[in-house]
This record gives structure tokens, C-alpha cells and sequence, in this order.
């Protein structure tokens, strides 16, 4: 994490010493899970662009989105509950200007994301009826991310990437993390567990935002 | 002073005694006769004349060979009978006790010959295991099979005891509770095996009471799975009460040799067995520490990563014990009231027992057992209903000259009225005090000299069983319906039972009826099932499943782990 905030500084300094054009910006959106016991969850989120040249931008993003878990029939893998993603991305753009209200680009980038689960609460209370208590975390993990994107200015600005711009974007998540489970007596303190590997959280996001370049 | 005259009557009757003896057959010579003791303090009538065979026979079995040679086979068969023998017509059912010597390895080429002598001279082999041969013999061979090198011992199978004296346990227990829940990361299920004597009536049960299928075998010598006892049924039925989903394999067995082999074969079942549920106990089948054949079966369930959940018995007001004593010189042991005749009452139409045993069994090497030097006898006495006159019933008069087992047993009696029996026993020959186990069967109510404590029926003296005892499923009680339960500690001083289960439980019409099952036999698949059904729900394996178990009792008696209710009332309930 620390690491991500050094980099967003850095980039910063270096979008301001070169004059870089810079856009900000709130989408929404739909993120598609790629596994067969995870639903599907609304994403949003917000981003800081900087065009380094017409056709090369850097872009900072924190997007957020959360599904439903519908549990593993061979007992391996997360158990009913809700899983929320929150990448912290860095993504480098490749942007190929048409004309002077659209710009097609295309996006490679790296990212953290913060990752939680929560158990389903009837669930809990089913095993709690009968003095059970279960716990499921997963860890945060790196993530990878390729997007293809659009943005389309609907009240173009003074000089090229200034004004007000629809975003329509789709990108795709890789990322892989783990977690661990424990299920616990609260009478004889009886407890076991054991580590949950490779737990892919690969989604598909469609995108739609509003940025303004200034 | 006057002189006494010889009575011409009696003179007469001592001539035809005397030609009786000459014209005794030729076989009862190979007998060893022993004086006939005095009779006990309490005892009005004179005991019979006692003899024995040789040793390396069962006495039991010794006097059903004399009584075929010398009264005839209707006479045996009565004998027999009442013994609880198993007869198919002039055979008789034996285990042979091969000699070994390469029991290191587990081999016993030794009982592969003896299993060939004994086809030889027309016996049928139905089993065998390790040095143990199951045969039927000719009545008339069993004095020459004894005689044969091989033969270290010849005697009767040990015949377990079904404890049964009824399930309202699933909701007392908080079972239901668990019921409902969907499994946690476990997909593996429960197997459960009922290792009992006979599932009468199980195939209407399937899919209502019973799962819809279920996994058999029998190891009786004649096959039958229902053996015409309802008892393996009745508890399969509480196991599929609590635990509904656990796959069910019921297995029985009548003798200890079939035993063995029935619990190898479990051992060996894919998928694998999780659970034994055991209730059922024997007499006499071990030194009470943990060790003997009954005993050495659980070590290999347990071994093979089966938990072994197992009866304590039902014998807490039928038990004495304590160390000989006789003040009085006269061979007969001095009870703690001072008697010599432990009484006890039995109602009319009861069947009436007594098992002996005394803390001689030598060393055990897995196999066997050093045995015994020091011999005591077991004299069974019933009392006049008109009078308080004793008369001798029975007895058992083995020998015991230092490789026989210590016990002594005498069953099965009729009571044909509600009377008093009574129980004597006899010091023949003891280099020390040792201390005796006594067991009855049939009294109403607790004997006279009743020692609660040690009255563990084999195997729930093993360290490797889950031992149960009995509480009512109403309110966690022994009083005053559940008295009967066995209690700890084993002789080797440990704390048993391990925790107690609810009894006097409904099974369906076709078992028990409405609370119609109690004792520890009932108590003892709730414990099974428990274990089954948190086996299915959770991911805990089964060593984790029994200290959740422990952990959850209701503390009963004494605080803590005690030897009457171990560590207290079976609960699922979080409180």
C-alpha cells in the first residue's frame, strides 16, 4: 500500500514537471465474476488521468465492487458469504485520438487489491445456534489488469483532452489470492481450520464514467 | 454307654453305591475327583460330590461330556439347555485354544493343523482366528480332541450379553439442532457400524426408521443376520435418529471367535468405517484392565482409526467384589455382612447366572493369558420359599493349576418362583487372598453385598473405548430407574465410563415401543450417532469430534470426571 502511494506521488510530480493534461473522474459499472459459485456486483469507482502526450496517459484508480458467494459444494473454496474487491490500479494507456471529441485507447495495468469476505449472516447464526463459531478472511493481492475504453467528449474543451468526456470502458481482472478458514467450539475451544489457496477473483468490468480534463 | 448297632438299610445302601462306582464307564476314570467341601455356614443342605476333568478343559463343558458318556444325549441336551449350550444334535459347539509358538508374527500354523485334526475326527470348523478354532465336535470327542498336542485349551465360545433394558435422546441431546444444518467444508459423510447379535426386523424399517439401505454381514455360523433378536435393530434405529444421514452397516456375531473376525472384517470396509456402536458386554472375558481377547478387537478398530463406542454394562447392582476372606477357616469366603452365601432375589420366570473371576489372569502377550495358580470355586444355592433352608443348585469347579483363566461361571437357571438365590464361593487352593469379581444374573433388585463400583462388563475396561453409561433422557437422572448402570473405575484403577447418554427412549413398535428401551445398550448409540452426525456436519475429525463431545457434557456426580457418570450427560445443546 505504501508502495502504491510513493508511486501516485511520483507520477504526479512527474504529470505536473511536464505540464501533463490531466483528467478526473467517477464511473460506474458492472463487474462479471469469470467463477462458477460467485455472482455478479455493481462496481464504481474513481480515476486520475494524466496525459503525458496525446498519446501516451498514465491513470491512477480505485474501483470498488462486491458479489455474492454462493459456496462450494466439495467444501473447498470460500463458503456462502459476500466478497468485496477494491483495486488500487496504476495503468498505463495507450490513446489513439479520432478527431477531436473521441479518443479510443487501450490499457495494460498493475494493481493491489484490497479484498474482503464476509460469512453469510444466517449462516453465522445457524452455527452460532449450535455454539459454532466459523471465520473466513481472504488477503489482499495483486492484481493485473487489460482494458479497452472510449472516451468521448460531450463538451470538449479549449485545447485536446480538456472538457467534459463519457468514459465507456471494459477491462478484465486477473487476480489470485488466498485465505484460510477456522471453525471453532465456543464450549471446548475446539478448533480447526486450514489455509484456502488460489482463490481467483478474475472479473470482466463494463464501465461508464464522466471525467473532466483540465 | 450304649453301643451303636450297623442299620441293615444302611448297609445295603452302602453295597449298591459301592457297585455303582465298579460299573461306572471306563471314561470317567480320566476325571480327577475332588473331595467335596463343606457346605458354607448358611447353608442347611450338603453340597454333591464335585469332580473334574482335565484341565485343559472347560468345566462346563467337562461335566456335558460326562453327562452325555453316563446319563445319555437327552440328558446332555437338557444339560445343555439350561446352560445356554449350543447343541446340533450330538455336537456340541467348542473353541479350541491352538498352542503357539510363532506369535510374533501374528501366524498360528498351529491352528491350521488343529483346524484339519479336528475335520478329521468329523468335527465342522465354522471359524477361526488367530489360535482360536470354532468347531462343532461330536459330544463324544471332546475328551479326545483335549487330548490332542495341539489343544492348550479346550472350552465353550464366551457368549456376549445384549444390554438392553429404548428416542426422546435426539431432542434431550440437542441433536435435532445439528440436524438442519448443511454441512461444514465436509462432504465425507458418517459410517456407522452396529456391531451387535441380531438385527430381527430390519428390512420393514428401511427408509422410515432405518435409512433406506444399509450394508449387512453376518458371522454366525449359521448366517442369519436377524438371529431372532431385535436389539442390533433397536439401536441402529437411535443412530439413524440422531444422525439420519449416516450410512449404516450392521454386523453380528454370537461367539467371541466370530467376534474377532467380524471385527476384522470392519476394519477392512471401504468406504471406511467412522463409529462402532457396541452394546453389548461379556462376563468373564478379561482381567478388567483393559486387556484380553474382547478387548484386544477394540485395539485393532481403534488402531485402524475406528472410534469404539461401547456399553458399560448394566451390572451395577448385580456386582460384588472384594478381597477373600475368611476368618472362620472354612474355606468359604466371609462376605462383608459376614454370610457365606451372597443372596439375591430373583422374580419367578427369571433366568438366573453367575460369573466369577478373580484378579489371577497372569500376564496377557496379546494372545493369551499367563493364567491362574490359585483356584477358587462357584457354588449357586436357592432357598426354600417355605423355609429359610439352602439347597446347592450348581456349581462350577474348574481347575485352575496355573495356565487356566480364573473364572468360574453358572448359568442358566429357571426361577420357577419369586425366591431368594444365592451365590458361595470356595477356596480350593490359593497361595494368596485374591481378590474376587462376582456378577449375577436375574435378581430384581441390587445383592446383598452390592459393590457399584468396578462393575464394567468387558470391553469397557479398554482404553481405546468410548465407554457409556445410562441416564434417563428426561432429566439426566439415575434415580430411580437407572441404577443399573455400570460403573468405573477398571481394575487397573482409570476412570470409566467416559460420559453418559440418555435411555428409556421409544424405538418403533417393531423393537421396543414407547420408552420402551432403556440401560446402556440404549444409552450407547446416542453417543454413536452424536459422533456420526457432527462427523457429517463438521470438519472436525473424529479425535476433535469426541473432545467437542467431552467438552459439551452436563457435569453429573462428583465435579468433574467421575466413575459413575464419566464426564457427565451427553449434549449437543451450546449450553
Amino acid at each position: 500500500m505504501k508502495k502504491s502511494v510513493i508511486l501516485c506521488f511520483v507520477i504526479l510530480s512527474l504529470s505536473l514537471s511536464l505540464n501533463a493534461a490531466i483528467k478526473a473522474g467517477l464511473f460506474g459499472g458492472f463487474a462479471l465474476t469469470t467463477e462458477a459459485n460467485y455472482g455478479n456486483g455493481i462496481a464504481f469507482g474513481g480515476y486520475l488521468g494524466f496525459e503525458l502526450t496525446p498519446n501516451i496517459a498514465v491513470e491512477l484508480r480505485a474501483t470498488r465492487f462486491s458479489f455474492d458467494v454462493t459456496g462450494s459444494d466439495i467444501g473447498i473454496g470460500l463458503s456462502k458469504g459476500t466478497m468485496a474487491v477494491m483495486p488500487l490500479e496504476l495503468n498505463i494507456q495507450g490513446r489513439f485520438p479520432v478527431g477531436k471529441s473521441m479518443i479510443p485507447y487501450i490499457a495494460l495495468g498493475l494493481g493491489y487489491s484490497l479484498n474482503s469476505f464476509d460469512l453469510d449472516a444466517e449462516l453465522l447464526d445457524d452455527w452460532n445456534a449450535v455454539g459454532m463459531t466459523i471465520e473466513e478472511t481472504v488477503k489482499s493481492g495483486l492484481a493485473i489488469f487489460a482494458g479497452l475504453g472510449l472516451d468521448f467528449a460531450i463538451m470538449p474543451g479549449p485545447n485536446p483532452g480538456q472538457g467534459l468526456f463519457i468514459n465507456l470502458e471494459a477491462r478484465y481482472m486477473m487476480s489470485k489470492t488466498s485465505g484460510s478458514w477456522t471453525f471453532t467450539d465456543q464450549v471446548s475451544k475446539t478448533s480447526t481450520g486450514a489455509d484456502l489457496k488460489d482463490l481467483k477473483l478474475d472479473s470482466i468490468m463494463f464501465g461508464l464514467g464522466l471525467k473532466y480534463g483540465f | 454307654m450304649k453301643t451303636k448297632k450297623l442299620n441293615p438299610i444302611f448297609l445295603i445302601f452302602c453295597l449298591a453305591v459301592f457297585g455303582l462306582i465298579l460299573f461306572v464307564p471306563t471314561k470317567a476314570s480320566l476325571q480327577v475327583t475332588r473331595p467335596e467341601p463343606p457346605p458354607p455356614a448358611d447353608l442347611g443342605a450338603t453340597a454333591v460330590e464335585k469332580d473334574v476333568l482335565n484341565p485343559k478343559i472347560e468345566y462346563v463343558l467337562g461335566k456335558l461330556y460326562n453327562i452325555y458318556l453316563m446319563q445319555g444325549a437327552d440328558a446332555a441336551r437338557e444339560f445343555a439347555a439350561m446352560r445356554g449350550i449350543d447343541l446340533d444334535g450330538n455336537q456340541v459347539r467348542v473353541v479350541a485354544e491352538a498352542v503357539y509358538a510363532n506369535r510374533t508374527q501374528n501366524l498360528f500354523p498351529e491352528a491350521a493343523a488343529l483346524k484339519a485334526h479336528i475335520q478329521g475326527i468329523g468335527g465342522k470348523v465354522e471359524a477361526t482366528a488367530d489360535n482360536l478354532v470354532q468347531s462343532m465336535v461330536p459330544i463324544s470327542s471332546v475328551e479326545p480332541l483335549s487330548q490332542y498336542p495341539l489343544v492348550g485349551y479346550l472350552r465353550l465360545p464366551f457368549k456376549p450379553v445384549a444390554m438392553e433394558v429404548t428416542s426422546e435422546g435426539v431432542n434431550s441431546t440437542g441433536a435435532n439442532l445439528w440436524q438442519s444444518l448443511s454441512p461444514y467444508r465436509n462432504t465425507a459423510g458418517a459410517n456407522v457400524c452396529v456391531l451387535d447379535l441380531g438385527f430381527s426386523g430390519y428390512t420393514s424399517l428401511l427408509g422410515t426408521e432405518l435409512p433406506s439401505s444399509v450394508k449387512t454381514q453376518s458371522f454366525r455360523s449359521d448366517g442369519s443376520l436377524t438371529a431372532s433378536q431385535v436389539h442390533g435393530t433397536a439401536c441402529a434405529e437411535i443412530i439413524h435418529d440422531m444422525a439420519p444421514n449416516a450410512a449404516l452397516t450392521l454386523v453380528n456375531f454370537s461367539t467371541d471367535v466370530e467376534h474377532r473376525n467380524a471385527v476384522n472384517w470392519i476394519t477392512n470396509q471401504t468406504p471406511k468405517i467412522d463409529v462402532i456402536s457396541y452394546s453389548v458386554g461379556w462376563y468373564n472375558a478379561g482381567d478388567g484392565k483393559g486387556t484380553g481377547p474382547i478387548c484386544a478387537d477394540v485395539d485393532r478398530a481403534a488402531n485402524s482409526g475406528i472410534v469404539w463406542v461401547g456399553a458399560a454394562g448394566n451390572d451395577a447392582l448385580d456386582h460384588f467384589e472384594g478381597t477373600f476372606n475368611d476368618p472362620d477357616s472354612d474355606r468359604w469366603y466371609n462376605f462383608p455382612d459376614g454370610s457365606e452365601i451372597e443372596a439375591f432375589y430373583v422374580p419367578a420366570y427369571y433366568l438366573v447366572a453367575a460369573y466369577l473371576n478373580w484378579d489371577d489372569w497372569g500376564t496377557w502377550n496379546g494372545t493369551s493369558y499367563s493364567g491362574s495358580g490359585n483356584d477358587y470355586d462357584l457354588y449357586l444355592y436357592y432357598k426354600s420359599t417355605t423355609s429359610s433352608t439352602w439347597y446347592q443348585a450348581d456349581y462350577s469347579i474348574g481347575l485352575q493349576s496355573g495356565t487356566q483363566k480364573p473364572i468360574e461361571a453358572i448359568g442358566y437357571w429357571y426361577s420357577t418362583a419369586s425366591r431368594w438365590w444365592g451365590v458361595g464361593i470356595y477356596k480350593w487352593s490359593a497361595t494368596r487372598a485374591c481378590k474376587m469379581e462376582l456378577f449375577t444374573m436375574g435378581n430384581s433388585g441390587a445383592i446383598n453385598n452390592n459393590v457399584p463400583a468396578g462393575s464394567l462388563l468387558v470391553p469397557a475396561d479398554s482404553a481405546n473405548a468410548v465407554t457409556v453409561g445410562a441416564v434417563d433422557w428426561s432429566d439426566d437422572s439415575r434415580e430411580p430407574n437407572h441404577t443399573y448402570s455400570s460403573q468405573g473405575p477398571t481394575h487397573d484403577g482409570r476412570t470409566k465410563p467416559d460420559l453418559s447418554a440418555p435411555s428409556r427412549v421409544s424405538c418403533s413398535s417393531t423393537t421396543y415401543g414407547n420408552l420402551g428401551f432403556s440401560g446402556t445398550s440404549a444409552a450407547t448409540p446416542h453417543v454413536a450417532g452424536a459422533i456420526a452426525l457432527l462427523k457429517e456436519k463438521t470438519p472436525y475429525n473424529l479425535e476433535q469430534i469426541y473432545k467437542v463431545l467431552e467438552g459439551r457434557v452436563k457435569d453429573l456426580g462428583t465435579a468433574g470426571k467421575d466413575s459413575v457418570y464419566g464426564a457427565g450427560s451427553l449434549k449437543l445443546k451450546k449450553n
